[in-house]
């Protein structure tokens, strides 16, 4: 065995940045070397303790990734990652809750103001999430008649709480709910509804048992896309929810401050678990829309 | 018995125009609304099945007031004893034929009368697919069952055949003819084709520009039909849009009839053909 690869396989397995990768190639190597042992006539019980002298790790690289990517990080990470899908999801459940009556409401109403809403809904895609931050910011703090009005009566504070942050999030995030379920609503034809009116069925009954299901597409890409949306925000979290570890610190506000103070192998595990989530949850939806659609054209 | 006094502003393509009609439906009868597209016969069928509220109106359905628009009196569709049959048929895409008829049942409805519809119009084969794999003439008897489903008094069908061929729509009337009687309906059918009103209504109203223009027994407004005669077949002569004109000879007389689709049609020249001239 050539003591100067171990040397410098050893030396690559303690460099941590961008880790994933290069794990990947350092099992590689070792079991390269370790074939090469085979084949010149080693016996395959001595692998394990060859391994063991020369301080590597034992098993193959999936099971060995996870325990030295993951033992790096602290619970600072886990807490922040915590944080910020149970944000996600809080908001997402709310989003759900309000998006699709309003969804509902703003694809059937013939209501004049209609317009006036329908723009008011889609103000936080076109606004820089600071200016939304800003005043849900003014509105909220212990200075203003409503956040004084909050804290005095029913003892809530939303300035730098979690309760804040998923206010803000609904806030931010609506519009992500609201269009795509309100497009797949207009999309579908009106007889439908008026179909289901007609054999005795009450709105209620109407919007759970024909409309919902016709559009669960829609229904499924507004989930994905405030959940998404909410992991991803920056600016509102930043003004409302500031940098709060286990409170507020979510991942995006995480890798910021984790830059600013230089320390990049710490951002990128919360930058490259973000990504590896991200892809998931997408390919997980373009495969489903892709069966829903082969379905309904069948 | 109906009563119906329905006074609403209509949007057609030549302009604005106002539906103002006043009628009277007998229970078992059969209604045939025909008239030019943009009359009113949908409009009148939306506010009849109450998915439309008129400007004024008051329709009274035996002794229940469904709509009287001065005293604010409106039933919703769900409160009115209904059935409806869409022209596109309207039904849930996301359901089976069975879970589409089972989705009309009202809450403690008896399953039997599923059963009975299912044979009337006979979808036993069909029962466990989709509307997408259904042909046209298919998801139009699916739409009149489940339209039946919930009992109505009174059915309501759009221009429930336009868009099926003719071999269809014959069969199809006939299971339309059939529901009528069994389920002691009254009925009002929009339709275009003359031969379905003669052979299906017992009387028709045709409608235009929202008004009433005639109404009577389809014999007396179409004429009886005249006995068939037969002719000579001559030739083809296409036309420029691809369809073309049959000239035949009846009786001395060169006459011309114009032809959808020539193909269909294995005539030759000098073969005797039956024609019937309609008023």
């Amino acid at each position: 065995m050539p003591l100067t690869a171990v040397f410098f396989l050893k030396r690559e397995f303690t460099l941590d940045l961008c880790p994933l990768p290069h794990y990947f190639l350092f099992f590689k190597k070792i079991a390269f070397l370790e074939n090469n042992m085979l084949r010149r006539g080693a016996c395959p019980a001595f692998l394990p303790r060859f391994r063991k002298r020369n301080h590597l790790p034992q098993g193959n690289f999936l099971c060995v990734m996870v325990t030295p990517y993951f033992s790096s990080m602290d619970a600072l990470f886990w807490e922040t990652m915590g944080l910020t899908f149970r944000l996600a999801g809080i908001t997402t459940a709310c989003l759900l809750l309000i998006g699709i009556p309003v969804a509902y409401f703003l694809a059937y109403t013939r209501h004049p103001l209609k317009p006036f809403l329908e723009a008011l809904v889609s103000l936080p895609l076109f606004l820089p999430p600071t200016v939304i931050g800003f005043y849900l910011l003014l509105a909220f703090s212990p200075n203003s008649a409503l956040g004084a009005w909050l804290q005095e009566h029913l003892n809530i504070r939303l300035v730098f709480t979690f309760g804040g942050l998923v206010l803000g999030s609904i806030v931010y995030s609506l519009p992500f709910m609201v269009q795509p379920v309100q497009s797949g609503f207009e999309h579908l034809p009106l007889n439908l509804k008026e179909a289901s009116y007609t054999l005795g069925k009450s709105r209620m009954e109407t919007l759970f048992r024909v409309l919902l299901p016709n559009v669960k597409a829609s229904l499924l890409s507004g989930i994905v896309l405030s959940f998404a949306h909410t992991v991803g925000e920056f600016g509102v979290v930043l003004m409302i929810g500031g940098n709060v570890p286990g409170v507020t610190r979510v991942a995006s506000i995480a890798i910021y401050d984790e830059v600013e103070a230089l320390r990049y192998a710490k951002a990128n595990e919360y930058a490259l678990t973000l990504v590896a989530f991200t892809l998931v949850i997408l390919i997980a939806v373009y495969s489903f829309n892709r069966r829903h659609h082969n379905r309904l054209r069948a | 018995m109906i009563q119906a006094d329905i006074s609403h502003p209509l949007h057609t393509a030549s302009g604005r125009g106002k539906l103002e009609l006043a009628f009277q439906l007998h229970q078992g009868e059969l209604l045939a609304l025909s008239g030019p597209s943009g009359g009113g016969k949908t409009t009148l069928l939306r506010i009849l099945a109450g998915l439309l509220v008129p400007q004024q109106g008051k329709i009274q359905f035996q002794d229940q007031l469904w709509l009287d628009t001065s005293a604010r009196i409106r039933l919703r569709p769900q409160e009115r004893q209904v059935g409806m049959v869409f022209q596109d048929y309207a039904l849930f895409p996301h359901m089976t034929v069975a879970q589409n008829l089972r989705y009309a049942l009202p809450k403690g409805g008896r399953h039997t009368i599923i059963d009975e519809l299912v044979q009337t119009v006979e979808l036993e084969e069909l029962l466990h697919r989709y509307p997408q794999q259904l042909s046209g003439g298919q998801q139009q008897r699916v739409a009149l069952a489940r339209a039946l489903v919930r009992r109505p008094s009174l059915l309501l069908l759009d221009e429930p055949l336009s868009a099926l061929d003719s071999p269809m729509r014959a069969r199809l009337q006939d299971y339309i003819l059939h529901a009528h009687r069994t389920f002691e309906l009254t009925t009002v059918l929009v339709s275009h084709d003359y031969q379905e009103i003669r052979k299906m209504a017992h009387r028709m109203i045709r409608l235009e520009n929202g008004r009433i223009a005639e109404e009577g027994a389809p014999e007396t407004l179409l004429g009886k039909r005249s006995p068939r005669t037969p002719a000579e077949f001559l030739r083809f002569e296409p036309l420029h849009d691809g369809r073309c004109i049959a000239w035949l000879r009846l009786e001395d007389q060169e006459i011309s009839i114009p032809i959808l689709d020539k193909e269909k049609l294995h005539w030759t020249p000098g073969q005797k053909v039956w024609v019937r001239i309609d008023g």
